[in-house]
């Protein structure tokens, strides 16, 4: 029954792959904007709730709820600065001002906080596990897949159910007639991003407790998020849900067969996925 | 120039012929560096031309061809595991071995485009970088070359072609010897590439690369066979970066998976370049890449903020500068040092004509 | 008094100019047309007053008001609203979203206009309230356009090329919704290229070519010749 449990494991690394990419699902589609500095933000938030909980004393998940708001403005700020400026219709603009602020992220940390791996403890919750049926699942995994589901959902019935949802779809399509009906653009984009980096904030707290963290791993997330929305398809939240859901199988499918192959195992079927379907599993109907 | 019915099509400008002279007292001052320069020098010099060949194929690829990649890590990798893989398997002389370099390069740049050009925009870039780690992880597997952690050139290779001669010529040592081989075949490699991008741009295949770049439907309107000038324009890129990567390593005689696929090393500092010197012009690399030294050169000691100021100076010029410092430049001046813009000449008057 | 004026409006794309000092006037409650061939001017002089283009302040003003600079966002506020040339539906909204995101920049503003009020105007909207704004025939995406620059409840409503691509049948349809939204208390301003339609709604008529007002006056007082000249020009 170990193909059982491999598969489970996968399915629950799905959940964090799916929290790591719902930000960057919600950004890409609402402005197709590409921002390479998403897995630096997201460890940037993991530094941020570190320093909470040393500061203050609390558990972590206390001090995520207080970093949100820090990390939402955080994003509001940086849209509306620098990146609403280089949105258009050159992709290469947005890819290499993001790259940079990559680059100035990671150093940023690594000057203030040195290159030592750091975790954030959550005691008990580490290693507590809890027995479904035939197999034995983590709890924080376990945790980590409810939240990305809670969150998915709420990110849609923001987008489906709120004036502000619709704002952010109508944008989306055609900004010029958007600002027509009274919205904004610079407005809607900035606070799409603030929301985005709320998100990021729910990923940069799992990424903290479930294992050891530095200044540097922001790239690899990154990969791991975008194939999850390309995956997924543009523009839809349950597709990238399911694109982090075959991430994170095949990785431990891989894994299962021989450790060395982990990582790679990911990328094959990413590239195995674009290949059949090269605008993802559940694109919108038109781009 | 190309003449008809009373006009002719020049490229030439004043600045560029000017230009022209100075480079080939350049070039041959290039040539004689290592007789009176010191070996760091000569060592500062060959990572000055790697990066700019480096910077031109990737110019290429996404100034010209509107490609833009954030994967060819992959081929300065590839290029540099043929040429250990050559010599350490089949004993290949690594100066021979360097065709090998960029025809391995290709050979993956095949399937490569196979693939990604069935991608858009933001898709195509994350799928170049997604196949550059396929292949860095696939290669971290050879185990004969070193696997994960990787391995060095053998001694036997490291008495490539030319280092005997040159370490008796110069009087110097075996190793300053392989530093001015390796300088002089980095040389010959960023004229090639230089003359070659420069040669292509000006022929009809140039001006139908930039036409599909700028607008491709009205490029296809005029017979433009768009998906070959991207495959062109892909496999062209992948071979000379493939030859740039087999002499980048076989200069530091080590490789590692993890340094020679680094996507900072050979892609991040790349596109700085470009990016800095001016996307899209032949001048711009240049330029590019000796800022880039400067920067470094300078701020090296101070590590972690080198590479703040690298990332903040990249924001900096995205955001108020978008074509470069050769755009700002050549917007201010009109200067064109390897003009490409085809001009109309009239050469005799008409008689009878009243439209100019 | 008039409601809105444009006062030597000029206006450019890039170093083309597209209009040469247009003056327009608007009563409260009026109907204008304006009239002209393709490349006229007509839509650029929507754009500016809308604000998707922005001009020097004075060059357009409402109720004596300055707002020739402000963006279309703004505009909107102000109780100018714009059923764009191409319908230009959302299509990632359903028709009643579209309908709604009409009233995003004036909610609490109140007004007339409802979304019950908009059903009743038009319909077969109603009917498709759940579907795609796009999958909508033609005439009914022109009725949705409309009817979401309605829920803004505006003092001025821009009509911009409503009958183009229709078939006269729908055409006659969508223009006997104009009386109630007249009668509900907007000013209105037509754009149209079939002149026989323009001049039966309008109080007044405008006729513009190349940038520049030809020709102005009421829809009786104004003879074919003098409109066949003033559309064409002279030289045609």
């Amino acid at each position: 029954m170990i193909w059982i449990d491999t598969i489970v494991q996968g399915i629950l690394l799905g959940g964090l792959y799916a929290l790591f990419a719902a930000g960057l699902s919600l950004v890409f589609g609402i402005m197709r904007l590409v921002n390479l500095a998403h897995g630096d933000l997201i460890v940037l938030g993991a530094y941020l709730i570190l320093m909470v909980v040393s500061v203050l004393g609390i558990n972590p998940f206390l001090a995520a709820l207080i970093a949100m708001p820090l990390m939402f403005g955080i994003g509001w700020v940086l849209q509306r600065v620098v990146l609403n400026r280089v949105l258009g219709e050159d992709i290469l603009p947005p890819l290499l001002v993001t790259f940079g602020l990559s680059i100035v992220i990671q150093n940023v940390l690594l000057e203030g906080f040195s290159a030592d791996s750091q975790r954030v403890r959550a005691g008990a919750l580490e290693t507590a596990s809890v027995d479904v049926g035939p197999v034995t699942l983590g709890v924080m995994p376990l945790l980590t897949f409810a939240s990305a589901i809670l969150v998915i959902i709420a990110l849609n019935q923001l987008f489906y159910r709120t004036a502000l949802g619709r704002a952010f779809r109508a944008t989306s399509d055609d900004p010029v007639t958007a600002s027509l009906m009274g919205i904004k653009p610079a407005s809607v984009f900035a606070v799409a991003t603030g929301i985005a980096m709320i998100v990021v904030t729910i990923a940069a707290l799992y990424l903290g407790m479930r294992a050891n963290f530095d200044p540097t791993i922001g790239p690899a997330r990154l990969i791991y998020a975008f194939e999850a929305v390309i995956i997924g398809g543009l523009g839809s939240l349950w597709g990238t849900l399911a694109g982090g859901v075959i991430i994170g199988v095949a990785q431990t499918v891989g894994a299962a067969v021989n450790p060395e192959w982990q990582i790679l195992a990911g990328h094959v079927a990413f590239l195995v996925v674009l290949l059949i379907r090269p605008r993802g599993l559940f694109p919108r109907a038109y781009d | 120039m190309i003449e008809t019915n009373g006009y002719t099509v020049q490229t030439r400008t004043r600045a560029s012929q000017l230009a022209g002279v100075a480079a080939l007292i350049l070039l041959v001052v290039a040539v004689a560096v290592p007789l009176f320069a010191s070996r760091s020098t000569v060592q500062d010099l060959f990572f000055i031309l790697t990066m700019l060949t480096l910077a031109q194929f990737w110019n290429l690829l996404a100034g010209y061809g509107g490609l833009v990649s954030v994967g060819q890590q992959a081929f300065v990798g590839l290029g540099a595991y043929a040429l250990f893989g050559a010599s350490i398997l089949w004993g290949l002389d690594p100066v021979a071995a360097l065709i090998l370099s960029g025809v391995a390069a290709v050979l993956v740049a095949v399937p490569t485009a196979f693939f990604v050009f069935r991608l858009q925009g933001a898709y195509f870039a994350i799928g170049t970088w997604v196949v550059a780690e396929v292949v860095r992880l696939s290669v971290a597997q050879w185990k004969s070359v070193g696997g994960g952690s990787g391995t060095g050139l053998p001694r036997e290779a490291r008495e490539f072609w030319g280092v005997e001669a040159v370490a008796g010529l110069f009087d110097v040592r075996d190793s300053a010897a392989r530093d001015i081989v390796t300088y002089w075949l980095a040389l010959a490699l960023a004229i090639l590439t230089i003359g070659g991008i420069y040669w292509l741009l000006r022929t009809k295949r140039g001006l139908a690369l930039a036409a599909a770049r700028d607008n491709i439907e009205a490029a296809k309107s005029v017979g433009i066979d768009a998906l070959r000038m991207k495959w062109l324009v892909f496999l062209v890129s992948a071979f000379g970066t493939g030859v740039a990567g087999g002499l980048i390593y076989l200069q530091k005689a080590r490789i590692s998976p993890d340094a020679a696929f680094s996507v900072t090393d050979w892609t991040a500092y790349v596109i700085f370049i470009v990016v800095i010197g001016g996307i899209g012009t032949i001048e711009g690399p240049i330029i590019g890449v000796l800022v880039f030294f400067a920067l470094q050169s300078l701020l090296a000691d101070f590590g972690s903020w080198y590479l703040m100021i690298l990332g903040g100076l990249g924001i900096i010029v995205m955001l108020f500068a978008p074509r470069g410092l050769w755009g700002l430049i050549s917007d201010r001046t009109g200067l064109q040092l390897f003009p490409i813009r085809r001009r109309l000449h009239r050469t005799h008057d008409k008689k009878g004509d009243t439209h100019g | 008094m008039s409601l809105l004026t444009t006062r030597g409006l000029t206006a450019n794309y890039g170093d083309f100019q597209a209009l040469f000092g247009v003056d327009i006037e608007l009563g409260k409650g009026e109907t204008i047309a304006i009239i002209g061939a393709n490349g006229a001017g007509k839509t650029t002089l929507m754009r500016s007053i809308s604000g998707v283009l922005r001009n020097a302040p004075e060059m357009v003003t409402l109720d004596d008001k300055p707002i020739g600079a402000l963006p279309a966002d703004e505009i909107v506020g102000l109780g100018i609203a714009m059923v764009p040339e191409g319908r230009k539906l959302f299509p990632s909204l359903s028709v009643e979203e579209n309908l709604q995101i009409g009233a995003y920049g004036s909610t609490g503003k109140g007004g007339y206009w409802t979304l019950d009020r908009i059903y009743g105007l038009f319909p077969i909207l109603k009917e498709k309230r759940s579907l795609p704004a796009t999958s909508l025939s033609g005439g009914q995406q022109q009725m949705v356009s409309i009817g979401r620059a309605l829920m803004s409840n505006p003092g001025v409503l821009l009509c911009d090329e409503i009958s183009l691509g229709l078939a006269p049948v729908v055409i006659r349809d969508i223009y006997a919704a104009l009386p109630q939204i007249q009668e509900a208390g907007a000013a209105v301003i037509v754009v149209e290229q079939d002149i026989g339609q323009a001049m039966k709604v309008a109080d007044r008529v405008y006729c513009m070519m190349e940038g520049r007002i030809t020709l102005t006056g009421t829809p009786d007082a104004l003879s074919r010749d003098a409109i066949h000249d003033a559309y064409f020009g002279a030289a045609a």
